[in-house]
């Protein structure tokens, strides 16, 4: 997936999510307690995606995979192909 | 319009405490005792004062707190021969509601307690003379059958035993031709099973072997019944004493009386023994039915006092509270007979209306009404209204009222008080868990922003942040939610057991804790790609391995898939989450996550600092403490923001900037280390750069970073010196004031003595700012001084250690990642691995299974649980709180009857 379209997916997502539980505290009579927990559930997961995105957004270092682990992302994930040129 | 205040009312209770009413509570002595059991059940009165220690009593209740524990005791007397019989004690749930004590009913329990108490005592002295009887007639049958039996069967052979008794023969044949044997006495009796072996020891150095003792125990233990102690089962002996003088007894049976041994009679002859022994039998056989008679009439009676004897046990510890409560109010009133109690109470303001409601009502039931009518509530009303807007003189007040069976009277209090009024949250299932938590920390301050309301979120989150494992997420969302599911039957379980299970109401207390932790954890297995130790791949990898057939089947392959070839790295991150990669490549995966954990806690664990300076911010505004906003927090603010603020920053501008698949100098080789960085900058050093790199992350780099530190240390004289300066200021400020009010004041008592009977608002101004100041000048300069320093020390050590305190988010996401791995694969593969044949391999599939499940709950779950539970507890008591939390309050102890219960 694109990384700008996943980042606006899940952006817009949380966006919705406090929006949407901020209108509907109103039909409660609790609505500052649950207008609190909406946001900062809203803030606290969005928090913990974006770092784990963000991170893993420029990575400095691949993965070091044994030949065992090469053989298994060969067969079971599509992206990962043998092909015929020269490797690098 | 009311509506919507009442809803604004709700809406603002949690996050700062509920306003507090002070008010004076009169109460007529007539009914008195039924206003406080009503205020009792409603739980929403606070008496000030009254449980001190140098409280004095007004002894008008004394008697009656006398005999109310007199009648307990009663009450525990009658249980304890209940618990005797295992008669059934009746159990009332709902005694609270369908039982409600009233004065009047305090003498009907006196009456019926007494009169049951008379009569069960009686039939129980009855019933253990009985049985005394019977057990002395059961020794005395034993006693003879044995002594019958060894006389008859062993009477020869003594004589082989016996050398005093063979030279006594020998001397009366020399004296006596021809004479008969002499003959032997003896004596019978029942003694104590463990007195026995001293009892005999005495004997033998007292008559050595003129005194031959012949022991049997006998078959069964007897009940043996003393006066003010519990019936005790006892083994006993049967014993036969034999002696050739008679000069010994004298001696034997004072010791014999010594060790109360029953001596019973013995007939010399075996005829005679047998009949006796008949006898007895006869008449124990008679014993035995009139005291099945008298058992039954015990526990006939003991049956009727068990009927009521939970509603009277329930009612009178309320009683005894309530009469405890009246004998240490105030008494005012009357001249000769002093006819009315004054109390001062705190009830939250939204209570004042129901308690006057309820003081109303109980008023209206002492007197005798049952009925409500409306015509009388009206008048009610109508009286209400007057003391309020009218101000009457006292004696105006109590003449109506007398008319009306003297109720009890609630006015509201206005003046200031120096002491600061309770802390009292409106709470239900859900937040009650949560005050918990934080109330174990402290008790907020009077109208001081409550921590629960966003330890609601941030708790459960913290935990799962240390905890996050899909798997055993979805394990605390089950037990959680059966908890909840089956809270009727768990609550009707803890008013019947009869013990208390305290870690079934310690996790019952937290069911709503428990679940959230479980969601949070759910939510963070997701973004840690973690389920039982396993990963998922539901995106699809952004990693791939695309090599030709010759480097693929090379048995030395061994690669790193290099970050800046798109053949390796698409570009575009996983979405949601970790790449399932580093599930899959497990040498470097830990250096990544845990790269990834430690930014995570950091950013985290600052967010939070922030949000309670926040929190501090607001609480000044609410409290109108502007020079503790302006001289404390906002320098505070600007102090985390300018180094840690800085800190968060530097880890997502590194993130953003550099990749090992950008050219230089933003490559990997080129990146800078985000702590080291962060080091120089507050030492203010320079390192060279690397070759072909830059030696700054962005332009303008150290000049922006010494300006940071300079604004940062800037901050902190400000913390330092800024209040004690604007408290000296503010009390020269005073002084000066307080001066000139001296002078104005002297004038006016000029003023007054020429016009006497006159008041002015300005007088209560005066006095109601001079109260003021004297507060404030309890503190002295030197003590504000020091206080500053180590506030301003706290602070800023506080921001490094507190931030690295947060750093246990990635220590105990590390353990429990770690562990869960473990736990895979040294127990469960090993059952998957297994090559033994089939009908050996599945047996070692399921016991590697039950095994690994068992472990995972006990261990990962449990322990790992309550050890995540704890860290995150101490980050909110600790790094959170310790922004903007006094906790310095106490809480609303209002008089309250609890639940009754099986125990009570």
């Amino acid at each position: 997936m694109d990384k700008h379209v996943a980042f606006m997916v899940i952006t817009v997502f949380w966006l919705l999510f406090a929006i949407i539980g901020f209108l509907v505290s109103y039909r409660y009579e609790e609505r500052g307690l649950i207008r609190c927990c909406v946001i900062l559930t809203a803030v606290c997961c969005y928090l913990a995606w974006m770092v784990t995105f963000v991170m893993q957004l420029n990575p400095l270092t691949g993965p070091r995979a044994k030949q065992k682990i090469i053989l298994g992302m060969i067969t079971y994930w599509p992206r990962s192909i043998i092909h015929d040129e020269k490797d690098p | 319009m009311r509506v919507f205040k009442k809803r604004q009312t709700k809406v603002k209770s949690f996050f700062r405490s509920e306003d507090m009413d002070l008010c004076q509570l009169l109460l007529h002595t007539e009914n008195a005792f039924d206003c406080l059991i009503e205020v009792g059940h409603h739980g929403a009165v606070q008496f000030n004062n009254v449980y001190d220690e140098d409280r004095l009593l007004n002894n008008l209740y004394s008697k009656k707190v006398t005999q109310c524990y007199e009648l307990l005791r009663i009450v525990d007397s009658l249980h304890t021969y209940i618990v005797q019989l295992h008669v059934n004690e009746i159990f009332y749930p709902d005694v609270d509601r369908e039982n409600r004590l009233k004065e009047k009913d305090l003498a009907k329990y006196s009456d019926s307690l007494k009169r049951i108490h008379v009569e069960a005592s009686a039939v129980t002295e009855h019933y253990y003379r009985l049985d005394s009887r019977r057990n002395r007639m059961m020794e005395h049958s034993f006693a003879l059958n044995k002594a019958n039996k060894y006389m008859v069967s062993d009477m020869g052979s003594e004589l082989l035993y016996s050398e005093s008794t063979v030279i006594g023969l020998v001397q009366d044949a020399t004296t006596t031709s021809g004479a008969y044997p002499a003959h032997l006495n003896y004596m019978i009796g029942c003694i104590r099973a463990d007195k026995f072996y001293s009892f005999e020891l005495l004997l033998y150095r007292l008559c050595s072997f003129n005194l031959i003792i012949r022991f049997s125990e006998m078959p069964s233990p007897v009940y043996e019944y003393h006066y003010g102690y519990k019936p005790e089962r006892v083994r006993k002996f049967a014993i036969l004493m034999m002696a050739s003088s008679t000069m010994i007894w004298p001696k034997v049976l004072k010791i014999c009386a010594h060790y109360h041994v029953n001596i019973y009679d013995c007939p010399s002859s075996a005829s005679q023994r047998e009949d006796k022994v008949k006898e007895l039998s006869q008449e124990i056989v008679n014993v035995e039915k009139v005291l099945k008679e008298a058992e039954l009439m015990r526990r006939q009676i003991l049956e009727v006092a068990g009927r009521d004897l939970f509603i009277i046990r329930v009612n009178l510890r309320k009683a005894l509270k309530v009469y405890d409560l009246m004998n240490r109010l105030r008494l005012v009133g009357g001249v000769e007979v002093p006819r009315y109690l004054l109390a001062e109470v705190y009830i939250p303001s939204s209570d004042v209306p129901e308690v006057e409601v309820i003081l109303r009502n109980a008023s209206r039931i002492s007197g005798g009404a049952d009925n409500i009518d409306s015509s009388d509530e009206d008048e009610m009303n109508d009286m209400k209204t007057m003391p309020n807007t009218t101000p009457y003189p006292i004696e105006a007040d109590f003449q109506p009222l007398e008319d009306m069976s003297a109720g009890a009277i609630l006015l509201k209090k206005n003046r200031l008080v120096n002491h600061m009024p309770p802390t009292y949250f409106r709470l239900n299932k859900f937040t009650r868990g949560f005050q918990n938590l934080i109330d174990a920390y402290g008790m907020a301050d009077y109208k001081e922003l409550n921590p629960a309301p966003y330890t609601i979120i941030t708790f459960p989150f913290l935990f799962a942040v240390m905890f996050g494992d899909l798997g055993h997420g979805i394990l605390l969302i089950l037990f959680s939610s059966l908890m909840i599911w089956k809270h009727r039957e768990i609550e009707k379980y803890q008013i019947n057991a009869t013990s208390e299970n305290e870690i079934l109401n310690i996790l019952y207390a937290g069911r709503y804790i428990i679940l959230l932790m479980g969601v949070f954890s759910v939510y963070m297995g997701l973004v840690y790609n973690i389920v039982m130790a396993k990963g998922f791949n539901l995106f699809g990898s952004s990693w791939s391995c695309r090599y030709n057939e010759t480097t693929v089947y090379d048995p030395a392959f061994h690669v790193t898939l290099d970050s800046s070839h798109p053949h390796f790295y698409s570009g575009h991150p996983y979405p949601l989450g970790m790449d399932p990669v580093w599930a899959v490549c497990g040498q470097d995966s830990i250096t990544t996550t845990n790269s990834l954990k430690m930014k995570m806690a950091i950013v985290l664990g600052i967010s939070q600092m922030m949000f309670g300076l926040g929190l501090a911010a607001a609480n000044c505004v609410l409290m109108n403490r502007k020079a503790d906003l302006i001289l404390v927090v906002i320098p505070q603010m600007i102090f985390m923001l300018c180094l840690f603020g800085y800190l968060v920053f530097l880890i997502f501008y590194k993130w953003m900037s550099y990749g090992g698949h950008k050219p230089a100098p933003y490559n990997a080789a080129c990146a800078p280390s985000v702590l080291i960085t962060f080091i120089n900058m507050m030492l203010m050093k320079k390192e060279d750069p690397v070759e072909n790199c830059l030696d700054y992350m962005y332009p303008n780099e150290r000049m922006i970073e010494f300006a940071l530190v300079g604004i940062a240390f800037c901050t902190i004289p400000i913390l330092l010196a800024g209040k004690p300066i604007y408290l000296m200021r503010r009390r020269r400020k005073m002084q000066q004031e307080r001066e000139r009010d001296f002078k104005r004041m002297r004038r006016q008592t000029i003023a007054e003595m020429r016009s006497t009977m006159r008041y002015t608002d300005d007088d209560n101004s005066e006095t109601s700012r001079q109260k003021s100041v004297d507060n404030e000048e309890e503190h002295e300069m030197s003590e504000i001084w020091i206080h500053s320093g180590i506030h301003t020390i706290e602070t800023v050590l506080g921001s490094v250690s507190h931030t690295a305190s947060y750093l246990r988010l990635w220590a105990l996401s590390l353990a429990h990642d770690q562990l869960s791995d473990v736990l895979w694969h040294m127990v469960l593969t090993k059952g998957f691995a297994n090559t033994l044949p089939l009908y050996y391999g599945v047996p070692v599939l399921m016991a590697t299974f039950f095994a690994w499940a068992i472990l995972t709950v006990a261990i990962l779950v449990m322990m790992e649980g309550l050890s995540a539970f704890l860290h995150t507890l101490r980050l909110h008591w600790v790094e959170f709180q310790s922004k903007f939390f006094g906790g310095a309050g106490e809480s609303f102890k209002a008089f309250n009857f609890p639940t009754s219960n099986q125990r009570s």
